[in-house]
């Protein structure tokens, strides 16, 4: 007698419902966990892209000294920040800024420009030292053009520019592109100005070299808390921008601003003198600049806000 | 005779238990190991975080942000963070030139009753307000 049976009809429905309850279980936790996972992966690059753009920024303001310009703008139309600043380059060995006080040669001069463009949800930034092509190439006011300008041979004895005039205040009205236009003043290696103020073409530079440091960007502002506290009611003073309203904001010169005689490494005496010409000035100056934006990853649907506030060089923000 | 005979539904019923068991041990597993990488990355951004805070008191985003004293807390970029200010003492010549001595620590959690994950402490001279 043959004992071996196929299976019942019983025993073919409970192992398909079996296995269909086990292919649904392992289906669904699958897919929990790929959905986990995806949105872990999307945080760790959230925290990825906020500290980049945290460290970025921070690298740069601290690396600012006394002579530098900073610029902050809200627009609403393209809604958009404009954060922009320029800095003379440090000497070789890292100690301080390359030329003499008040004169930079100009290609010397950094730049950075953050912009973030509420249209496209992105942060844009470009970094750049000033063109060496200009104004070499061409005669400026009796100069001889320099023939191998495009070779980056720079003449030291004649072009170097300064920041003109000190300082440079721009009132709410005035448009960005003011940047190049005319501020700029050259002089000889002693100081002397030679000509009028006129544009070092940098603007369209960093126009061209915008290229996108962090994408998904919902929201951005920025609070800039000033040195000086208003003198009625000796509240904090802050300046901001975050593409709803349109504002400008300008200060020059981060740790002694206005000052035109003083070094930092002059004797405390000498900068204590320089600076008690130029109280107004010194409340302009930016003590911390706040930052606030929100990230977010639409494949996975996380939405992260982060907040960083980063102190600038000089005398300590007391809230 | 053959003496080979089909499994029984028992059998088979724990074998399929087991099977769950394991895939369930995998699952946690990777869950684990998610957990623990979004862990560590989120921990630098803990420090930008402590960073941030023991330069301002006042971020830009602080909800649920509550201030005692010289104690701040509240969460902030995911974490839960507390940053207290003591006077470090005085001197004559510090208070001669109005200025203060002030130690703060800034401590940094995964969240109100979580693990540390950061935590700084420095010394600032300030203007006396």
């Amino acid at each position: 007698m043959n004992d071996r049976r196929g299976f019942t009809l019983i025993e073919i429905l409970v192992a398909v419902t079996l296995s269909m309850l086990m292919v649904t279980v392992a289906w669904n936790l699958f897919s929990q966990t790929q959905r986990v996972a995806r949105r872990a992966q999307a945080r760790l690059q959230l925290h990825a892209a906020a500290k980049s753009v945290y460290e970025s920024l921070r690298r740069e303001l601290i690396a600012m000294q006394q002579h530098c310009g900073l610029w902050l703008e809200s627009k609403t139309s393209p809604q958009g920040v404009e954060l922009v600043f320029m800095t003379a380059a440090m000497d070789e060995a890292g100690y301080q800024m390359k030329g003499t006080w008040g004169n930079v040669a100009v290609t010397d001069l950094v730049w950075s420009r953050w912009r973030w463009d509420g249209a496209t949800r992105r942060l844009l930034c470009a970094r750049n030292v000033t063109s060496r092509s200009w104004p070499f190439n061409t005669s400026i006011d009796g100069v001889p053009a320099n023939p191998s300008a495009t070779t980056e041979t720079l003449r030291n004895d004649i072009q170097s520019v300064r920041f003109w005039p000190q300082p440079r205040r721009f009132t709410p009205g005035d448009a960005l592109s003011g940047l190049d236009d005319n501020r700029w003043q050259l002089t000889t290696a002693g100081g002397a100005a030679v000509g009028a103020g006129r544009n070092l073409g940098d603007w369209s530079d960093l126009q061209q070299r915008l290229s996108p440091a962090c994408l998904g960007v919902e929201s951005f502002k920025i609070e800039l808390v000033l040195a000086g506290r208003d003198a009625g009611s000796g509240n904090t003073r802050t300046r901001s921008a975050d593409g709803t309203f349109d504002d400008m904001f300008c200060a020059h010169g981060i740790r002694m601003d206005g000052v035109s005689s003083a070094n930092v490494t002059d004797a405390p005496a000498t900068v204590a003198a320089a600076i008690a010409g130029f109280p107004a000035e010194i409340g302009e100056r930016p003590a911390v600049l706040r930052l606030a934006f929100t990230l977010y990853d639409q494949a996975a649907d996380v939405r992260i806000p982060f907040s960083f506030s980063i102190a600038l060089p000089g005398p300590s923000y007391t809230p | 005779m053959s003496l080979s005979r089909a499994f029984t539904m028992i059998e088979v019923l724990a074998s399929v238990l087991v099977l769950m068991v394991g895939m369930l041990a995998v699952v946690g597993m990777v869950a684990w190991g998610i957990k623990q990488a979004s862990r560590a990355q989120a921990a630098s951004t803990a420090m930008a975080t402590a960073l941030t805070v023991i330069d301002d008191p006042e971020p830009l985003l602080r909800a649920d942000w509550t201030s005692f004293g010289g104690t701040a807390q509240g969460y902030l970029n995911g974490y839960y963070v507390r940053r207290s200010e003591t006077s470090a003492g005085t001197s004559s010549d510090l208070a001669t030139n109005g200025l203060v001595s002030l130690q703060i620590q800034v401590d940094v959690y995964e969240s109100l009753d979580g693990l540390p994950v950061a935590s700084l402490s420095t010394r600032r001279l300030v203007r006396s307000k």
